[in-house]
């Protein structure tokens, strides 16, 4: 199960990978980054599975036994939403820079730096 | 109870606060906003004064978010802390007090902008405490999930206070920054994974204890050093923070230096108190070196070769941000051996901390000074003498930066340049290289400023209110730091290099060491 689950993480990664290095449109650019930040919560949230254990909450601790941090299940649960809200500005950037700029490619303007 | 227990989680949830409220103050007019802005910059630089003289007398605080008991990390049986646990020593009240100061300074600023409409301004405002909030989070926090999550806020924050400026590339720049800094912090995520699959805790002092530095933590390493030295705008990673910088207003300036401060902040409490000794060993503080000494060559010989002035702070900073890296590098190169920290280790270090301390606020003071004179295309350029007052300004913050006495800008490069040259005569070299440079450039840039008469006779013969106290605060705590480099380095600089250093502290905090 959990094999499968870093499959699920690798396929991500990559198309995400993929998607940030070699796309010019800012919009595919964009859903490749979400692509990128969901398999790494992914990746996050399946490292913390522990065999038999109980599921990461703070008033099941007293009880022992195997158990994932909560607080980092719960932090990657709120990466999760801070990613949501990164593409959301994103999106709202690479759809109206192309009414100023009349083109949807984010080729960089060749600023000197 | 007293109240003052709660200090370190007042300091981050107060502006947090002011920031979810403030687009709601928003609409009851300009006043309202440009107070509740310098009220929040207020509030956080007197939670900052709190805490530093907590510390001084207490020792290092700890605080757990949402436990049962607010100073008990590890509860009965557990040997790993469950709950975010926010830590304050010496080191981080010194990486407390820059962002603070920047913040009031900014904030000053901010509110000698124009921003557009009540919507726009609220959003702006509420962006920028944002920003600022997300800043003393990841100088507080004792974990490394949180450090990421609130880097990853700042960086969200930071492009929209940007794309509201209203600047002409400020969209385009928003955009390609934040994308940048989303792709790294997904990266340090994955390096994070890794070491919370292996260890079951992100909490920094945990992990201190219990590192082994094989190839997963090696790794790990790698990706949160890359997403640390972004923040930092440390070359070759320095391309957002510069074009930010170039297209930044006063205020958006101050932010994007206090969120450089709080990147080196976390890059030597990352290297420093986590991983600790075993990095003297690998080249990773050579690596740093290597990237600062590419940052002050490229800082310095592109403006002095021939770039528009508008540039300047942007290269300034480079040059500052280079300087750093040499030194904090050179320290944990010697961190491995005891005899070479004593004899020239530990005063790079000193060195390098002192130019985070001193050298950013005062390429601050020189994006201020530098943006007001150059003006932008909206606006009219200022007289003549508004010019004069303006230059004079430049002028401090260049004898600061270029390191010339009798101002404090000195204390920083003549610790990097004795130590350096202890280390290697070929860094000493460029040290000193570097300072006679930078006072060939900033006399350049003073001499095309001041004999520039282009916009002084569209004239407007006063200087903003908000602006003139941005630069006047900034100005008087040089004034009144250049009176004391000695207290300055025993009271501030070395208990935070003795916090920095003392691992074992730091492995202990969680077991009762702290307050």
């Amino acid at each position: 199960m959990r094999d499968l689950t870093l499959v699920a993480v690798l396929v991500l990664f990559a198309a995400g990978l993929a998607g940030v290095v070699f796309s010019q449109d800012r919009r595919k650019r964009v859903m490749a980054l979400f692509f990128l930040q969901s398999s790494a919560v992914f990746l996050f949230v399946s490292l913390g599975y522990r065999q038999g254990g109980r599921p990461p909450l703070f008033t099941l601790m007293a009880e022992g036994g195997p158990m994932a941090l909560p607080s980092a299940q719960a932090m990657a649960t709120s990466f999760l939403i801070l990613s949501s809200v990164t593409v959301a500005l994103l999106l709202a950037l690479a759809f109206f820079l192309p009414r100023r700029e009349g083109t949807i490619r984010g080729e960089r303007k060749g600023r000197s730096r | 109870m007293d109240w003052q227990s709660h200090l370190p989680v007042l300091l981050v949830a107060l502006p947090l606060t002011g920031a979810l409220v403030f687009p709601f103050f928003a609409s009851g007019g300009r006043t309202i906003r440009r107070l509740g802005i310098l009220l929040s910059a207020a509030v956080v630089l007197a939670l900052t004064g709190l805490l530093w003289q907590k510390v001084a007398t207490e020792g290092p605080l700890l605080y757990v978010v949402g436990g049962a008991a607010w100073n008990l990390p590890l509860p009965p049986g557990l040997s790993f802390p469950p709950r975010i646990v926010l830590f304050i020593d010496a080191f981080s009240v010194v990486g407390l007090g820059g962002p603070a100061l920047l913040f009031l300074a900014g904030s000053f600023a901010w509110a000698g902008e124009t921003q557009g409409d009540s919507r726009t301004e609220g959003l702006a405002g509420m962006f920028y405490l944002l920003a600022f909030a997300s800043i003393l989070a990841m100088t507080v926090t004792g974990d490394l999930l949180s450090l990421i999550l609130f880097f990853g806020l700042f960086s969200l924050s930071l492009a929209g206070t940007t794309a509201l400026s209203g600047r002409k590339q400020a969209l385009e720049i928003a955009f390609e920054g934040l994308h940048f800094w989303a792709v790294f912090s997904v990266l340090a995520l994955f390096g994070l994974a890794l070491i919370y699959g292996r260890h079951n805790t992100v909490n920094m002092s945990a992990l201190a204890g219990v590192l082994q530095f094989g190839l997963v933590e090696k790794v790990a390493l790698g990706l949160i050093v890359a997403l640390l030295l972004t923040r930092c705008g440390a070359f070759p990673v320095h391309f957002p923070l510069f074009d930010y910088l170039q297209e930044a207003t006063p205020s958006t300036a101050c932010l994007l230096i206090a969120g450089a401060q709080g990147g080196f902040y976390s890059l030597m409490r990352v290297l420093f108190s986590v991983y600790g000794s075993p990095l003297g060993s690998v080249p990773i503080g050579w690596g740093l070196i290597v990237s600062g000494a590419f940052a002050v060559f490229f800082g310095l010989a592109l403006p002095l070769l021939n770039r528009p002035l508008r540039m300047l702070p942007a290269f300034v900073f480079l040059v500052q941000v280079g300087t750093a890296l040499i030194g904090i590098g050179a320290g944990l190169a010697c961190l491995g051996d005891v005899r070479a920290m004593a004899d020239f280790g530990m005063t790079a270090l000193r060195g390098g901390v002192a130019q985070v301390v001193l050298a950013f606020p005062a390429s601050a003071l020189l994006c201020l000074a530098s943006t007001s004179l150059l003006g932008d295309e909206e606006t009219a350029g200022f007289s003549a003498v508004v010019r004069a007052r303006l230059l004079l300004f430049f002028l401090f913050a260049g004898w600061l930066l270029a390191g010339l006495p009798p101002f404090v800008g000195f204390v920083p490069k003549l610790l990097l340049h004795e130590s350096l040259f202890a280390l290697n005569p070929v860094l000493g070299a460029l040290s000193l290289a570097a300072s006679i440079a930078m006072a060939a450039l900033m006399t350049r840039a003073f001499y095309a400023l001041s004999l520039s008469t282009k916009q002084s006779h569209r004239g407007l013969n006063r200087l903003p209110l908000g602006v003139l106290l941005s630069m006047g605060l900034l100005t008087t705590v040089f004034f009144v730091f250049s009176f004391l480099p000695v207290w300055m380095l025993s009271y501030v600089i070395d208990p935070a290099i003795n916090a920095l250093l003392d691992q074992g502290g730091f492995m202990m905090i969680l077991r009762g060491g702290g307050m």
